[in-house]
C-alpha cells in the first residue's frame, strides 16, 4: 500500500511539474493528468485527495524553484495582504486534490 | 466525510469544483497571471539575471557590451549604429515595461496597455494632439538631410529594442508587468523615442500655475500678485548676472536651426478688440484637477521638484581644470527614472545617466566636457478662454467655427482580456488647441507642441569636444528650456539656458496700482500669469526671443557658475522668462559653501560632493525665523530657537528638532494656503516665497495682507499649526516626549514601486530637508506614514575635467526586475549613503568582470 501511494505522489508530482511548464493550457492540463495520474494506482478516492494535494504541492514548489522560488511569492504577498498569496498556493494544493478524488472515486466504482 | 455525506456525493462535488477551478483562470484570464507559476508573475524571476552570450545584430558593426558589478552596461562598438543598437538591447532587457509606459504616455496609447486608469492621460495627449506632434518630428526627422545620423540612431536604437522584445519573448523573459496585463509589448520604433523626449519636455515645461493663480486671482483681486511678490521676485537669488552675458549667437558657430517665423503655435499680430467679448474666465478646477491626476499617477517620475548644477571654473579649481556637478531632483520611484551606461563608438565616448528609451548620454561627460541641467522654470503654457456657442467661439467681433476632429482611443480590459475603442472630439482654436473637462475649456499654447529636434542637440553634445560646440548644438535645443551649464578640458565654462521663449502681445492690465505695506508696486499687467481672454485676442504669442539674441555666459570672469530653479538673470539682460521659480535657499547655500571653499584656497572634487550632500536647510531658517518664532513664546519655540542658535539649521536625522521644525512649518503653510485656495490640492504652488512675502506685509500691519492670513492673525496662525503639528508628532511617534522625535524615524526615503508596496525600496532614514542642497522634501507629515521623502536628487553626478574620473550615484539600481541583484543596490550601499562609484571613462572591457555581451552585426 504504501509502494503504491509513494508511486501515485511521484506519477502525480511529476505530471503536475511538467505539465504545468506548458503556456497557457497547462494550468488546466496539470491537475486533471496528475489526477488521472494518482488514481491508476486504485487508491481510495480519500487516500488520492492527499496524494493529489501533495503532488500539487510538490509539481509547485519545483516550479517555483525553477523560476526564482520564494522570490516569485514575495511579489504576489505584496498583494492584498498577502491574501492573494494564500490563494495562489491553496489553489495549487486544492485543484489536483478535488479532481483526484472524483478520479479515484469514479475508478474504483467503475 | 463519508460518514455524513454518500462518497458519490462527495465525488461529484469535488468533480464540480475541480473543473470549477480549473475554468477560473480562463474566466478571468488576470487569475492566470497569479497562478501560472512559470509563464506567471512569479516567473518573472527567471528574468533577473544579466544577459550574456552572442547574439546576431542587424546592423553594420559590432558591438560588445561587459556589464559591471553594478549592472551597468560598458558599451564598446565598432559603429556609431552597432553601439546604438546595443544600448537599446541592454536597456530594453532592464526596463523595458517602464519603456513601454513612457512612449505610450506622449503617444496617448497608455490605456492599451494599463487600462482605464490611462484613459485620461491618453485624452489629455489627444486632446494638446501631442500624438500628431510626435509623428511630424519623426517625419521631418526622415527627410532631413542634416538629421541623417539622428535618424539612423534612432532606426539602430529600435532594431536592438525590439531585437531584445523577440528574445525575451522566446526565453520566457518578459516583465513582470505584462504577465499581470495580458500585453506583450509592441514592437519599438524611432518615434518611441520622439515621444520619450517629448513626455520629458511636457513634465519640465508644461505649466498649470496659471490656472491656479487664476483662481487666486478670481477670489483675490490682481493685487495677490504683488502681495505674493511674484511680479519682481525681490529677495531671491538670480542664477547669472548680466554683466556677464555675451549673446548666444555670439559663441555658436552656426545659427539657429529653426525659422522662428514659421513655428506653429505661434499667432499673428493683432490689435486688441474693441468689442466686449464679456466672456469670463471659467472656474478651471476641472481641468487642474484632471491634470493633477495624470501627474500623481503617469507623469509623477518627472515631476520637476528642483535641482543643482554648477560648474567650478579652471582658476578656481583645485584640479586646474573645471569640476561639474549636477544632482537633477525628481520624485523617488523603484525602479527609478535614470540608467547608467557607458559607450564608446566612433563618434561617441560618453557616461552617465539617460533616460530608459532614448539613445544616448542625457546627463554626463564624454572624453573633453562634462555637463548638467536644471529646469528653468520659465513660463512656456499660456491658457484662453473664450465665449463659446457650441462649436464656435467668439474672436475679436466674430463667432468662429472651432477647427473640429475626432479621435481614436483603444482602452485595454486587463481583466477580460479585450479592446474598446472609444472616440474623442477635439476641438482647435486660433489659439491652440482646446482642453476640455465636464464642459470647461481652455484653449493652450505650449512650446512643446511645435515640432522640434532636442534629440540631434544630444548627438552633437555628445560628440561635442568643447563648450563652443555644446553651445552651437544648442540650435536645435527648443524645449524643455533647461539651465544648462557645461565645461570642457580646456578650461572653458558656460551657462546657456537657450530654447524658444515665447513673446506675447495684446497683454492686459490687471491692476494699474498696488500698495504693499507702503510699497507701490505697478500695474500688474498679465504677461502669461493667468489665463487671458482669448475672445479679445489678449496674450497672443507673436514670436520667439530671437536665439541669436539670448543671453548665456561663457568663460565668466567668476569662479563658478551655480543653478538651482531661481530666476535666471540678474540685470535686464534676459526679459521675461517666467514667474513662478524655485525658492532662493539651494542657490544660496550652495554659494555660501563653494564661496567658504574658495577662502581655503581652490575647490576640489571632495569638496564638491561635500556639497552636493549638504544637508543644511537655509529654508527652515528662514521660515522659522520670519513667520513662526517671533509669536510663540512656547517651549518648542525656545528649543528652535536654541537650536538654530547652535547648530543653525542643521536637518540632521539623529536630532529631534528638525521634526519640530519641519511639522510646524508645514501645518502653518498648509492652513496658509487652504485659506487663500479653498483647499489643500495644488499645495506645490505655494512657493515659502510667496507666504512669506504675505506674512511680511502683514506684519506691518497691511490690511489687505491680514485678510489673507486666516483669522487676520499671525500669532493664531502659528499657534493653530502647532497644536496640528504636536498632535500629528505624538501620534506617529506614540509619546508626548519631544526629545524621542528622532527626525529619521519619521523623516525616510522609501522609493515606492507603483503598483506593489512589497517591491518598494528599503526604508533609510534621511537628512535633509525641502530646500537642503540634498534635497530630501516630504510630501506630507501624516500622523501614520511620517514624512515620507517624495523628492530628492534623481542621480548625484560629480565630473573633473583634469582626468577621465566620472563620479556618480543612483537612488536605485539598473534593474526594474525586482528579483535582480541590480534592483535597489546603488541605491542602498551608495546614494543613501552619501556615497559616489567612480568610473574611468574609456576604462578597457576587460577591467569590468562582469557577463558579457556580444552583438554581430554586417558589415
Amino acid at each position: 500500500m504504501t509502494g503504491r501511494l509513494a508511486y501515485a505522489w511521484l506519477a502525480g508530482s511529476i505530471l503536475y511539474t511538467v505539465l504545468l511548464w506548458i503556456p497557457v493550457y497547462g494550468l488546466a492540463l496539470a491537475p486533471i493528468l496528475a489526477a488521472i495520474g494518482i488514481a491508476v494506482f486504485k487508491i481510495s478516492p480519500g487516500k488520492a485527495a492527499g496524494i493529489g494535494l501533495l503532488a500539487g504541492l510538490t509539481g509547485y514548489a519545483l516550479n517555483l524553484a525553477y523560476t526564482g522560488g520564494l522570490e516569485g511569492l514575495r511579489l504576489v504577498a505584496g498583494i492584498g495582504g498577502g491574501a492573494v498569496a494564500l490563494l495562489v498556493v491553496s489553489y495549487h494544493l486544492a485543484t489536483p486534490a478535488l479532481l483526484a478524488y472524483a478520479a479515484a472515486y469514479s475508478i474504483k466504482n467503475k | 466525510m463519508s460518514t455524513l455525506l454518500p462518497r458519490r456525493l462527495v465525488a461529484i462535488l469535488a468533480a464540480i469544483l475541480g473543473v470549477l477551478f480549473l475554468v477560473i483562470p480562463y474566466a478571468a484570464p488576470i487569475l492566470q497571471a497569479f497562478l501560472d507559476p512559470v509563464h506567471g508573475v512569479t516567473g518573472a524571476a527567471l528574468a533577473a539575471g544579466l544577459p550574456s552570450g552572442d547574439y546576431k545584430a542587424e546592423v553594420i558593426g559590432n558591438a560588445t557590451v561587459v556589464w559591471d558589478k553594478y549592472g551597468v552596461p560598458h558599451i564598446y562598438a565598432s559603429t556609431d549604429e552597432a553601439g546604438v543598437y546595443a544600448l537599446g538591447w541592454v536597456s530594453a532587457s532592464m526596463r523595458l515595461f517602464q519603456m513601454d509606459l513612457l512612449r505610450r504616455i506622449g503617444e496617448g496609447n497608455l490605456s492599451a496597455l494599463v487600462g482605464e486608469p490611462g484613459y485620461d492621460n491618453d485624452v489629455f495627449i489627444h486632446s494638446i494632439g501631442l500624438n500628431h506632434v510626435i509623428k511630424e518630428i519623426w517625419l521631418q526627422i526622415e527627410e532631413k538631410p542634416e538629421l541623417a545620423k539622428l535618424k539612423s540612431i534612432l532606426i539602430a536604437y529600435s532594431k536592438g529594442v525590439n531585437d531584445y522584445i523577440r528574445y525575451a519573448e522566446e526565453n520566457n523573459l518578459l516583465p513582470v508587468e505584462y504577465r499581470v496585463l495580458g500585453q506583450k509589448p509592441a514592437p519599438w520604433r524611432p518615434q518611441d523615442t520622439i515621444a520619450i523626449a517629448r513626455v520629458i519636455a511636457l513634465v519640465l515645461a508644461w505649466n498649470d500655475e496659471d490656472l491656479v493663480l487664476g483662481k487666486l486671482v478670481d477670489k483675490w483681486g490682481p493685487q495677490i500678485i504683488a502681495y505674493m511678490d511674484m511680479d519682481n521676485w525681490t529677495g531671491t537669488l538670480e542664477q547669472a548676472d548680466c554683466r556677464y552675458a555675451v549673446t548666444w549667437g555670439s559663441i555658436s558657430l552656426k545659427p539657429n536651426a529653426y525659422d522662428y517665423n514659421h513655428m506653429p503655435m505661434l499667432g499673428k499680430t493683432i490689435r486688441v478688440a474693441t468689442s466686449d467679448s464679456r466672456s469670463v474666465p471659467p472656474n478651471p478646477q476641472p481641468i487642474l484637477a484632471w491634470i493633477h491626476e495624470i501627474r500623481e499617477e503617469w507623469w509623477s517620475r518627472f515631476n520637476p521638484l528642483a535641482s543643482n548644477n554648477w560648474v567650478v571654473s579652471a582658476k578656481a579649481s583645485s584640479t586646474g581644470k573645471p569640476i561639474v556637478a549636477n544632482d537633477p531632483h525628481l520624485q523617488l520611484t523603484a525602479p527609478p527614472i535614470w540608467i547608467l551606461a557607458e559607450l564608446h563608438t566612433p563618434s561617441f565616448k560618453a557616461i552617465g545617466a539617460l533616460f530608459p528609451g532614448t539613445p544616448l548620454i542625457v546627463i554626463g561627460r564624454n572624453q573633453h566636457l562634462a555637463w548638467g541641467f536644471t529646469n528653468s522654470m520659465g513660463d512656456y503654457t499660456d491658457y484662453y478662454y473664450f465665449k463659446w456657442k457650441g462649436d464656435e467661439y467668439y474672436y475679436m467681433g466674430h463667432w468662429l467655427k472651432a477647427n473640429v476632429s475626432t479621435e481614436e482611443i483603444k482602452v485595454w480590459d486587463p481583466i477580460h482580456r479585450k479592446y474598446t475603442v472609444r472616440t474623442l472630439k477635439v476641438l482647435r482654436t486660433v489659439d491652440g488647441p482646446v482642453l476640455e473637462k465636464n464642459g470647461v475649456r481652455y484653449a493652450v499654447r505650449w512650446t512643446g507642441l511645435d515640432p522640434s529636434f532636442e534629440l540631434q542637440f544630444f548627438v552633437e553634445l555628445n560628440n561635442a569636444s568643447n563648450v563652443r560646440e555644446a553651445i552651437t548644438a544648442q540650435r536645435w535645443f527648443h524645449v524643455p528650456i533647461q539651465n544648462f551649464v557645461v565645461a570642457d578640458d580646456q578650461g572653458n565654462i558656460a551657462y546657456s539656458p537657450v530654447g524658444a521663449y515665447p513673446v506675447r502681445e495684446n497683454l492686459p492690465v490687471l491692476v494699474e496700482k498696488v500698495n504693499v505695506a507702503g510699497r507701490v508696486k505697478g500695474p500688474i499687467v498679465n504677461k502669461g500669469y493667468i489665463p487671458f481672454n482669448g475672445s479679445r485676442g489678449e496674450g497672443v504669442w507673436v514670436r520667439y526671443i530671437p536665439k541669436e539674441k539670448l543671453p548665456i555666459l561663457y568663460d565668466p570672469p567668476i569662479p563658478f557658475i551655480a543653478t538651482a530653479n531661481t530666476k535666471p538673470w540678474k540685470g535686464k539682460c534676459g526679459g521675461f522668462v517666467g514667474w513662478h521659480y524655485a525658492d532662493k535657499y539651494r542657490l544660496e547655500r550652495i554659494t555660501e559653501l563653494l564661496d567658504e571653499a574658495l577662502k581655503d584656497g581652490k575647490i576640489t572634487p571632495g569638496e564638491v560632493k561635500k556639497v552636493q550632500t549638504d544637508y543644511y536647510d537655509l529654508s527652515i531658517e528662514d521660515y522659522l525665523e520670519t513667520a513662526i518664532l517671533p509669536y510663540s513664546n512656547t517651549t518648542y519655540a525656545q528649543l528652535l530657537k536654541d537650536w538654530l542658535s547652535k547648530y543653525g539649521p542643521d536637518m540632521d536625522k539623529t536630532m529631534y528638532q528638525p521634526t519640530i521644525a519641519v511639522a510646524w512649518i508645514y501645518e502653518f503653510h498648509t492652513i496658509l494656503w487652504k485659506h487663500l485656495y479653498g483647499n489643500e490640492t495644488n499645495l506645490y504652488f505655494f512657493r515659502f516665497h510667496y507666504a512669506l512675502s504675505i506674512v511680511r506685509a502683514a506684519e506691518k500691519g497691511d490690511q489687505y495682507a491680514l485678510k489673507l492670513i486666516p483669522g487676520g492673525s499671525i500669532r493664531a496662525l502659528v499657534n493653530e499649526s502647532l497644536t496640528k503639528a504636536l498632535e500629528v508628532l505624538k501620534a506617529y511617534y506614540g509619546t508626548s516626549n519631544y526629545e524621542q522625535w528622532i527626525y529619521g524615524k519619521i523623516h525616510y526615503y522609501y522609493p515606492a514601486h507603483p503598483a506593489f508596496p512589497a517591491l518598494s525600496y528599503a526604508k533609510i532614514p534621511a537628512n535633509g530637508g525641502p530646500y537642503s542642497i540634498n534635497v530630501a522634501r516630504p510630501a506630507k507629515v501624516d500622523p501614520k506614514i511620517g514624512m515620507p521623502v517624495q523628492a530628492g536628487p534623481s542621480i548625484r553626478q560629480v565630473v573633473d575635467l583634469s582626468a577621465m574620473d566620472y563620479y556618480i550615484s543612483l537612488p536605485g539600481g539598473e534593474s526594474g526586475n525586482p528579483f535582480s541583484n541590480h534592483y535597489q543596490d546603488i541605491y542602498v550601499d551608495y546614494w543613501s549613503r552619501n556615497l559616489y562609484i567612480n568610473y574611468t571613462l574609456g576604462q578597457p572591457p576587460s577591467s569590468y568582470n562582469g557577463p558579457k555581451l556580444v552583438f554581430h552585426g554586417g558589415r
